[in-house]
């Protein structure tokens, strides 16, 4: 037994096993066995001058194996050790009455126990069971003439029958209806109806008239009904339309109304699994059949009461025909209590849990409490680290809008300020197109008209119309926001197409500029727009550097290569006056600029392209003559 | 139509430009020579060779006023039509000023365009046919004595034989066969013929 809380609990093999095997229903615990009390089983307790060695002798009515026996044994053993000063030894006697009933064994078995005692100094003889009881008020006179008798495992009932000597002392049973009543109340609280089986044998009648006595007191507070009179069917029909408020309790059906027989237990167990309501019983035999459980005794206790009777026999302390009734407890079956969602909290503070299965709570608290105490903990930092994250993840998302926004902002600014140069490259394919169309009317003119020409000249005006959608497209997709989308491109193509979109402010600038593009595509991944923005830029800043050197040197040089550690570089030089010693370390903080109307945040926005595409811009300082800018991205 | 032997000088940085140009002013009947700078064009330049350039006034390396500037100072009378895509009062009011022909904004327009080329053509004829008489003129009074050529100037002042004696210091007689000299090899009968060859 394991102690948890309040209440003891115990093992469901034991008491499971223990069931299985005792018949008779009716209780009195018929144990037999041979009575191992130890320690030292047999072991003689050192005397301490207080007298000589006690002697007892313990009777069981039955089955020396069965858990009952040892819980009773345990019981008994404790009483005793406690209660005993001296040495005392004790001899285990059993009847096996349930198989071996008939007076003639009964008789040798008398005999033999005579024989065998003969010259052994008894104090005290323990009868188990009221088979015991009756065999030992017979053949105590042979076995044991005059040693003081106690016993125990017995109804009060069947104690009143017995006709008891004066020198005998024992233990009954009662088997508490209003206290299992009582226990079920504190588990339903809303209950009131109280449904009381009983079957059809006079020993289920008496039952009934013994409830009604001891529940006549709730007939006010509760509606108690009788069921009897019914067949094993009827019984189980009437369990299965009971309100679940109701209280059942099953006392015992040994024959229905019919005449069949029962094992009481079997029909509790019938009743108990179709009821729609709790049940309880009065029985400890019943609990682990189905019912939620009842304030019934326990074997152990039987035996430590049984025991303090006989320590008060061998003390020569006999109150004739005393007899104590077994202290009994509540005693539930967890797995009822749970199949009903019952409270623990609500049983009383000595009950007995059978089969309880401790919650993980329970049984890991501390284990749970400190788990819980570094999840709470691991949590908590995941938890900052995820703010944390997210509120720097948001700032830079708000930061990338901004740029984004800033970004377009600066292209459009770009954009605009090269309108003219866009007008130019525009009306280049639409000139091409009109002298085209022109000239292709005037052919058709002349006789005759030469239609290869005409041909050549319409194929022209298409590819030339082409070409004015494509930068009609080109200058939209720069003009236009949104998300920069990342896709793979070929830098050297990003750049061609640049400075295709740059050609006519170039050449209005007099720039001229050579692009040596590594032959190779040079894969980056990237938005195209934002790159062409940061190339467009870097350019006009170089063709603008070099507004005031003669045309001959207006000369801008880009370069493109994959360097040996795979990044993509790109390098735009010109041949101005270069970047002013005291802007070197500002360059591209926004609001620095060389230029008399610049804004100076071209450059910061290149710079933040340049980073939010995992690449850099630096300016290389080392030239003796103009500006270099380089731009370095990731290969793809 | 234009007149044999002259040539329109194309001068555009985009080939596809002077392709349709050149195909539209060919369909015209003029002879097309189209260069792609400014540089080609007047290293291949022969200014004795009439016609008109078309000049793209925007273009890489020297521009279009480069040339027309270039030409000027070499005293090169080509006349110059500009086309350009977007121009700028300030550009064209310098280029007119400096003698070109038509200022036209792309896209043009093939009779904007043929028409000022009929204009350009007929003054480049003009300009050599100026070029040539004072080139005769020239000839001519290379040919006059220091004496004949002070005759010639009073004569086309308007002064009579006597007077002009007088301010020489000679008789009249002297001065009527220098006059007659002089507009014997400067090839005109009379004073108004003279006056308005030298002029």
């Amino acid at each position: 037994m394991v102690a948890t809380g309040d209440h003891l609990w115990i093992p469901r093999s034991h008491l499971y096993w223990l069931h299985r095997r005792v018949f008779a229903i009716v209780l009195l615990i018929v144990m037999v066995c041979p009575f191992a009390l130890s320690p030292a089983a047999s072991a003689t307790k050192t005397s301490d001058g207080l007298g000589e060695d006690r002697r007892i002798l313990v009777l069981y009515e039955n089955d020396p194996t069965l858990p009952a026996a040892l819980e009773f044994t345990q019981g008994l053993k404790t009483s005793l050790e406690e209660g005993i000063p001296v040495r005392f030894e004790t001899y285990s006697e059993y009847l096996d009455l349930l198989r071996f009933s008939n007076p003639e064994n009964l008789s040798r078995k008398a005999a033999d126990m005579a024989a065998k005692y003969t010259g052994i100094s008894l104090d005290v003889v323990i009868a188990v069971g009221p088979g015991a009881v009756r065999f030992m008020l017979r053949h105590r006179g042979e076995i044991a003439p005059g040693v003081p008798l106690v016993f125990g495992g017995t109804r009060v009932e069947t104690a009143k029958d017995l006709r008891l000597p004066a020198d005998a002392m024992g233990v009954v049973s009662h088997f508490d209806v209003k206290g299992t009543i009582d226990l079920a109340r504190r588990l339903q609280p809303g209950a009131r109806t109280i449904v009381v089986v009983t079957g059809s044998s006079d020993f289920d009648r008496d039952w009934e008239a013994a409830a009604r006595r001891d529940l006549a007191g709730l007939s006010g507070e509760f509606d108690v009904n009788y069921l009897s009179g019914l067949t094993i069917e009827g019984f189980v029909e009437a369990a299965k339309r009971l309100s679940p408020d109701t209280i059942l309790l099953i006392l015992t059906v040994i024959q229905d109304a019919e005449g069949k027989r029962f094992v009481p237990r079997e029909v509790v167990r019938q009743l108990a699994s179709a009821s729609a309501a709790p049940s309880y019983g009065v029985y400890s035999t019943y609990v682990g059949f189905g019912i939620v459980g009842g304030h019934v005794e326990s074997f152990r206790s039987v035996g430590e009461d049984v025991g303090k009777l006989a320590v008060e026999a061998i003390q020569g302390n006999i109150s004739p025909g005393k007899l104590i009734v077994s202290s009994s407890r509540p005693i539930v079956d967890w797995l009822q209590m749970a199949r009903w969602g019952f409270d623990k909290d609500r049983l009383p503070v000595n009950s007995v849990i059978q089969d309880y299965q401790p919650t993980v709570w329970e049984q890991y608290r501390l284990e749970i409490l400190a788990i819980v105490a570094v999840m709470v903990l691991q949590s908590a930092t995941i938890a900052a680290l995820v703010v944390q994250y997210r509120r720097r993840r948001r700032i830079k998302d708000e930061l990338a809008l901004e740029r984004l926004e800033l970004a377009h902002l600066s292209r459009v600014h770009q954009l605009g300020e090269l309108s003219g140069a866009f007008a130019h490259e525009l009306n280049q394919p639409l000139t091409s197109i009109l002298a085209n169309a022109e000239a292709g009317e005037r052919l058709l003119q002349s006789e005759p008209a030469d239609i290869g020409e005409i041909r050549e000249i319409l194929k022209d005006i298409a590819s030339d119309d082409k070409r004015a959608a494509s930068i009609i497209g080109q200058l939209r997709r720069l003009m236009v926001k949104g998300d920069a989308k990342l896709q793979t491109l070929d830098l050297n193509q990003a750049i061609a197409a640049t400075l295709a979109l740059a050609n006519s402010e170039l050449v209005a600038r007099q720039t001229t500029v050579r692009f040596d593009a590594q032959r190779a595509e040079l894969k980056v991944r990237g938005s195209v727009e934002q790159l062409q923005q940061l190339v467009l830029n870097l350019l006009l800043n170089a063709a603008e550097a070099m507004s005031k050197v003669s045309v001959a040197e207006r000369k801008v040089e880009i370069e493109t290569r994959k360097r040996d550690d795979g990044m993509c570089e790109m390098s735009i030089s010109d041949c101005g006056p270069g970047i002013p010693p005291e802007l070197k370390t500002t360059i591209f903080k926004p609001f620095v600029s060389t230029k008399d109307k610049g804004l100076g945040l071209g450059l910061a926005i290149c710079r933040s392209i340049a980073l939010a595409h995992g690449g850099s811009l630096v300016f290389d300082h080392g030239r003796s003559k103009g500006a270099k800018a380089v731009l370095t991205l990731p290969s793809f | 139509m234009a007149d044999e032997g002259s040539i329109v000088y194309l001068v555009d940085d985009d080939e596809r430009i002077r392709m349709s140009l050149t195909r539209l002013l060919s369909t015209a009947g003029y002879v097309v020579r189209s260069y792609a700078s400014a540089e080609d064009f007047l290293s291949h330049h022969d200014p004795a060779i009439p016609g008109c350039a078309v000049v793209d006034l925007s273009l890489p390396g020297m521009d279009g006023l480069g040339i027309q500037q270039t030409l000027v100072s070499s005293q090169v009378k080509r006349p110059i039509i500009f086309v350009t895509g977007y121009g700028d009062i300030p550009t064209s009011v310098r280029a007119m000023k400096a003698g070109a022909v038509d200022f036209l904004t792309k896209p043009v327009e093939a009779s904007a365009l043929l028409s000022a080329v009929v204009h350009a053509l007929d003054r480049d004829v003009e300009t050599r046919r100026e070029g040539e008489r004072k080139q005769t003129v020239e000839k001519r009074l290379a040919i006059l004595t220091p004496r004949e050529r002070q005759v010639l100037a009073h004569v086309a002042a308007g002064r009579l034989n006597k007077q002009i004696a007088g301010d020489l210091g000679t008789v009249e007689k002297t001065i009527k066969v220098h006059r007659a000299r002089m507009m014997r090899k400067m090839e005109v009968r009379t004073v108004a013929d003279l006056v308005r060859l030298v002029t």
